[in-house]
Order: C-alpha cells, then structure tokens, then sequence
C-alpha cells in the first residue's frame, strides 16, 4: 500500500483546537514562541518619504532665513547700547525708533514674500543716529535707511535698490512704497 | 611746502599746530583717516558699509587729516574719556581727492575744522562741506576708501 503524501504537516483538528485555546490563555505562549501578533494589534503607519528633497531643501532655507534674522536683530540690540560719541567722533546714539523700526521690519519679512530668498540682512550704523537695513538676494539688493527723532512723527526713510547696474534712490517713502521695495527685493 | 614730506614741512607742521592755525585749502592729495568700529563692516568680507559714511546731522562728516595726525591717535581717537572700546577700533584711509569726485557731478569739499573743548583737543579735525548721497556714500565705501587698521570683529 502506498504511503500518502501530504503537502502540509498532519495536524488533528482536536490539537488546533487546544492550541488555539492554550493561545487564548496565555497569548505570548510558555516561551514567548507566538511571534505574530494578532490582526486588531497591527496599525499600518505611512512610510516616512525620506526621499523627498524639495520639502527637506525648503525646511532648511527656513532655518537659515530664521537664522539671518535671528542675527539682524543681535546685532541690532547691540545697536541700542551705543552712546553719544561711540563712533570716535561725536555720533549720536542711534535712535530707539529706528530700532524698532527695523525689528518690526525684519520680524515681517515673511509677509512680503518668500523670505527665503533672502542671502543676508545687514544692519548699518551711521554716526547721525540713522541706522540702515540691507537686505540681499542672489541679484538683488535693497538699503532701507532709517532716520528717528524725538518723536515718532519724525521718522524719515529713504530706500536704495540695487539690480546689477541699475540703481534706485527714494527719499522720504510712505510706508506703502516701503512695502513695494520689500516684495520687488523678495520677488 | 606744508604737506610736503621733508624737514621744513613737518617744522612747518608743528608751528600750524602751535599757533592754532586755520586751514584754508587741503590740497587732493592730502590723506585723511577716520576711526572704525567692528559694527561698520561687513563681517563676510570686511569691506566698509555705506552707512559709514553718513552724517546729515548738519554737522557734517568728521575725519583727521592724516598729515596732523598719528594713525594710532586717530584710530583710537581723541575724545577723552573715549565712549568706546579703543582697542576693537580699526583704521580707514581715503584722500581728500577722493571725496571731491566721488560722484559725476562732483563730491563735497573737505574743510579744516580743529576743535578744542573740555573733552576733544584735536588740531586734525576736518569736515565734509555737505553730506553725502546715497550713491556718493557708496562710492566712498565700495571704490574710494580703503582700511589700513582692520577692526576686531
């Protein structure tokens, strides 16, 4: 008599039952041999698209526009500490306003456009106590000059655009053709 | 004779010195040096920013011309008590041509200006005629002037 072939392991049905009820008694086993977690205990999870470079480029333009501005702004705290005299001569202390003129400027950067165009923000001193705040890209480049007095009312500021050759002066700008010159430098 | 770099012109010097004497026309070709501080240039690559050249206070600008002057007297400066750190203050050099034709259309003059009070005592001082355009400040910062001290960043 031929011996029968068998293409899986003869279980008994009476062994898979106790097994299954050995399982439900003790689900990790005497061992800890059950090794397959059950369907309910599995949570499929989205795979990380490590891949992805344009996202990963654009989170790091934002760290360094956020670093840029991190660094206008120190170097513009140093600014306020300056006395009459700080520059050798007899330069005025550069004025509060214009201070916070330029950190309300730099803070609202983003809001003017892609502020990751951005290569460098460079505050300037000047010894009449008006500060100048020079924002880059690859190809363009904008001076604001700002001039403070004694009250807010006397706030004066004159622009420089700078595009290859091309050079724009403005002089006593209203804060509407001040925005202009901070979306054409970002643009 | 009395910019020239012999014997009698610096006899000449000291006696201009001495009796307080007005300037009445700095030649172009006399240097004229100006104190900076580390906050004035860029840190990339050290060059002079515009806003250096700025004064529109009425004042005018102020500089030493270089003749009556030491570079380390004008470097640190000769306000007493200084109202900054002397010793981060670098050194910047332009000549008096240089600001007459820092434009097209012609720069300021460069005026003696010597100051005595409680605190200055400076026979060097001079002083620009008007200040200084947008563009003009440029061109002072990026063509015509140049730094001889580098300050301490």
């Amino acid at each position: 008599m031929p011996l029968p072939v068998y293409d899986r392991p003869p279980i008994d049905p009476a062994a898979i039952v106790s097994f299954i009820e050995a399982e439900r008694l003790r689900p990790h086993g005497e061992l800890l041999r059950t090794t397959a977690p059950s369907a309910a205990a599995v949570r499929y999870q989205r795979r990380h698209q490590r891949t992805n470079a344009a996202r990963q480029k654009l989170s790091l333009e934002r760290a360094r526009e956020s670093s840029l501005r991190a660094a206008a702004r120190e170097e513009l705290d140093r600014y306020a500490a300056f006395i009459r005299g700080w520059d050798g001569y007899d330069g005025d202390p550069i004025a509060p306003v214009a201070l916070k003129v330029a950190r309300l400027l730099i803070d609202a950067l983003p809001a003017f456009g892609n502020a990751t165009r951005l290569t460098d923000i460079i505050p300037g001193p000047a010894p009449d106590g008006s500060l100048d705040l020079e924002f880059r890209t690859a190809s363009r480049r904008l001076i604001i000059t700002i001039y403070g007095g004694e009250s807010p009312k006397a706030l004066e500021i004159r622009t420089l655009r700078s595009h290859g050759d091309l050079r724009e002066e403005k002089s006593d700008i209203d804060a509407d053709a001040l925005v202009e010159d901070l979306r054409w430098v970002l643009a | 004779m009395l910019w020239s770099k012999t014997f009698v012109g610096s006899w000449l010097r000291r006696r201009f010195v001495a009796q307080w004497c007005s300037i009445h026309y700095i030649p172009d070709r006399a240097v004229l040096w100006r104190a900076i501080r580390p906050d004035s240039v860029y840190k990339k690559d050290g060059s002079i920013k515009p806003a250096f050249f700025r004064d529109r206070r009425g004042r005018h600008y102020s500089c030493d011309i270089a003749a009556f002057s030491t570079r380390e007297q004008s470097r640190r400066g000769y306000a007493d008590p200084p109202a900054w750190n002397r010793d981060e203050a670098g050194l910047v050099e332009f000549s008096t041509g240089d600001v007459r034709n820092c434009s097209t259309t012609g720069g300021p003059d460069v005026n003696h200006a010597p100051v005595r009070n409680a605190r200055v005592v400076n026979y060097s001082h001079a002083q620009f005629s008007r200040e200084l355009t947008g563009e003009e400040e440029e061109a002072m910062a990026k063509q015509n002037a140049r730094i001889v001290i580098k300050p301490s960043l």
